[in-house]
């Protein structure tokens, strides 16, 4: 038989082959630049330690003095590996929900994920309301994480519920964030002073509370649920064509949205649990990568962990460069670190179209 | 063979029925049908139904199978369904969106080499002459060409039951002509093509087979030299119209006006 217009796809094969290679090699750059940006959080810190010696202290332990070690190991290091998990977790979150509610703006918060969080800590914060058998120093993470999983919970049954669609859900989010942002008011007004400011710094954003069970808390939920994020990457490639279509061929549109806020919620409550609201995060890392290395979500997904950590870390480095001997609060970092870039890549990324 | 039968199929969306216990069949095998009628008459939902985007009731039986309640993973190796809706804007290339065509199935990422897989979509791209967009990002590409890249994607699966509602709608004369010409052909391969088309010369052309529809049922079924003729024009679309031999011998539509009898409600 005859082709319609004959042009050759044999050059567009061998230039989609290159780009495979070219876009593993944007990958590998990326996950150097990561590992750079973990070290030189390492480096920095508000204690007067050289950089060189604190990278001693991590590399060869058994060279550096006893105060190097103990810096680095105790005071730097659970705070930077928590940096690069919760960026992995936030950023992977933010890729799958804004191809799931086919919307650029989306992050993983835009359901109302971080207006839960902060209803729940505030709930322990200034009423010592916890969740019971839960050890006190939990007490807050336990309830940012429970509140947060279940906001989604309870979207999820109600989409279930009443079969609606992407409209309906986002709806529906915003309407959770307005609820839990007026119980979150309501509670600050009846709030001391004390855990006012406790709340407040909470929905900033830190790093310094980090502890090792939390960083393990983090790496397990990321360990569990990337995989099932990877195996639905063609799906979630073929979603971003129009939902209409992706049913059209046989693509389970309901169940791959019901499977990805599943893992959005666990993903995104768990790294608010741990370290409060820190925005931007999710919205840009995503950003960055689809940039980077286009839709396609076997390098998408990937892609954007790997600029969720890099960002994380390198806003994490300039919260304690920024004012000498203070750590900001990282949620402030975030955005403004991160807004300049954001906008040179759009502005950057427009022209070239 | 795999023909299509339809038996007293009901479908609509909340609180609106569309089709009404439509029946109709067989639709042949090897043939393009082509579902025509005027506005809201249910060819996209009939097709949706087929497709099983909307829920039915009733019976559509394909081949020995019936798709009704068949789950969405044994459905997907029967059919391909093409929307109206072009593929939207997306920083994917052609050829992603071919790939993740098949490898969205359920089953689809274990199946075969890429290797295999690129030379199959190299096949689909140059039948349809997109060789050259392989590489190009979908947002870049006009109406027509995306047009032509969903349908790639619905025939690169090669299911024996093509469902494509208004496949040229954003073509230009040429490519019209050509996409119907390749529709024939894919029939003729040993396929079951149906197709929703607004352009009735087109589908009297084309089409082997016309399925006429109004008000969510079937009104005729049949090839188009028996269906098409002025007393259906007249009934269901409201119009008074000729059917008279060109120059060259061929069935000619020609509207002259609308009806003089008010339109059916």
């Amino acid at each position: 038989m005859s082709a319609i217009v004959s042009g050759g796809s044999a050059t567009a094969i061998a230039a989609y082959r290159a780009s495979l290679h070219r876009r593993r090699l944007l990958l590998a750059l990326l996950a150097a630049i990561a590992v750079v940006a973990f070290l030189a959080d390492i480096a920095v810190g508000p204690s007067p330690l050289p950089a060189s010696e604190a990278l001693r202290a991590l590399f060869d332990p058994s060279s550096a003095s006893p105060l190097a070690r103990t810096v680095v190991w105790q005071a730097r290091l659970p705070p930077s590996v928590m940096a690069v998990l919760v960026g992995m977790a936030l950023a992977a979150a933010g890729a799958e929900m804004q191809t799931i509610l086919n919307n650029p703006l989306a992050s993983p918060f835009t359901l109302g994920i971080s207006s839960a969080a902060a209803c729940g800590a505030a709930l322990a914060i200034v009423l010592g309301l916890a969740i019971p058998g839960l050890p006190a120093r939990w007490a807050v993470s336990g309830n940012a994480f429970l509140f947060a999983f279940a906001s989604v919970a309870l979207l999820q049954l109600v989409i279930r519920w009443r079969g609606a669609g992407v409209e309906t859900l986002v709806l529906l989010g915003i309407a959770l964030v307005f609820t839990f942002n007026a119980i979150v008011a309501l509670i600050q007004f009846v709030a001391s002073q004390d855990a006012l400011q406790q709340l407040v710094f909470w929905t900033l954003g830190s790093l310094g509370r980090t502890q090792w069970d939390g960083i393990v808390l983090v790496a397990v939920v990321l360990v569990l649920v990337i995989p099932f994020s990877w195996r639905a990457a063609w799906r979630l490639t073929v979603l971003r064509l129009g939902e209409e279509r992706a049913r059209g061929l046989g693509v389970d549109v309901g169940a791959l949205r019901f499977a990805a806020l599943l893992r959005i919620s666990l993903l995104a409550a768990a790294a608010v649990a741990m370290v409060g609201t820190i925005g931007f995060i999710g919205l840009v890392a995503p950003h960055v990568a689809r940039l980077l290395l286009g839709e396609d979500h076997r390098f998408l997904l990937p892609g954007s962990l790997l600029c969720g950590a890099a960002i994380m870390s390198l806003a994490a480095t300039a919260s304690e460069m920024l004012v000498r001997g203070a750590v900001l609060p990282l949620g402030i970092v975030t955005a403004l670190v991160g807004l300049p870039v954001f906008m040179m890549l759009i502005l950057g990324g427009r022209r070239r179209r | 063979m795999s023909e299509l039968l339809l038996s007293g199929v009901t479908a609509g969306y909340a609180g609106r029925p569309v089709l009404r216990g439509l029946s109709c069949g067989p639709i042949p095998h090897g043939r393009v049908t082509a579902l025509v009628g005027p506005n809201a008459a249910g060819k996209s939902t009939l097709l949706r139904a087929i497709a099983g985007l909307v829920r039915a009731k009733g019976s559509i039986r394909f081949g020995d199978r019936e798709l009704i309640g068949m789950s969405a993973r044994e459905r997907a190796h029967h059919l391909a369904f093409m929307p109206q809706a072009l593929p939207q804007d997306t920083a994917l290339s052609v050829i992603e969106a071919l790939l993740g065509a098949w490898r969205a199935l359920p089953d689809g990422a274990s199946w075969g080499s890429e290797a295999a897989l690129l030379d199959r979509v190299g096949k689909v791209l140059d039948r349809l002459g997109l060789g050259d967009l392989g590489m190009a990002q979908l947002q870049s590409l006009s109406g027509g060409q995306r047009q032509m890249v969903a349908l790639a994607q619905a025939i690169i699966r090669d299911p024996p039951l093509l469902l494509l509602d208004e496949p040229t709608s954003a073509l230009d004369l040429r490519r019209q002509l050509e996409v119907m010409g390749l529709l024939g052909e894919l029939a003729r391969e040993g396929r079951t093509v149906i197709v929703v088309l607004h352009d009735l010369a087109l589908a009297a052309r084309w089409a082997d087979c016309l399925l006429v529809m109004d008000h969510g049922e079937a009104h005729g079924f049949g090839p188009s030299e028996t269906v098409l003729t002025p007393g259906m024009l007249d009934d269901v679309y409201g119009v008074e119209a000729r059917i008279e031999p060109c120059s060259q011998g061929r069935r000619t539509l020609l509207i002259d006006g609308v009806s003089r009898r008010a339109p059916p409600p």
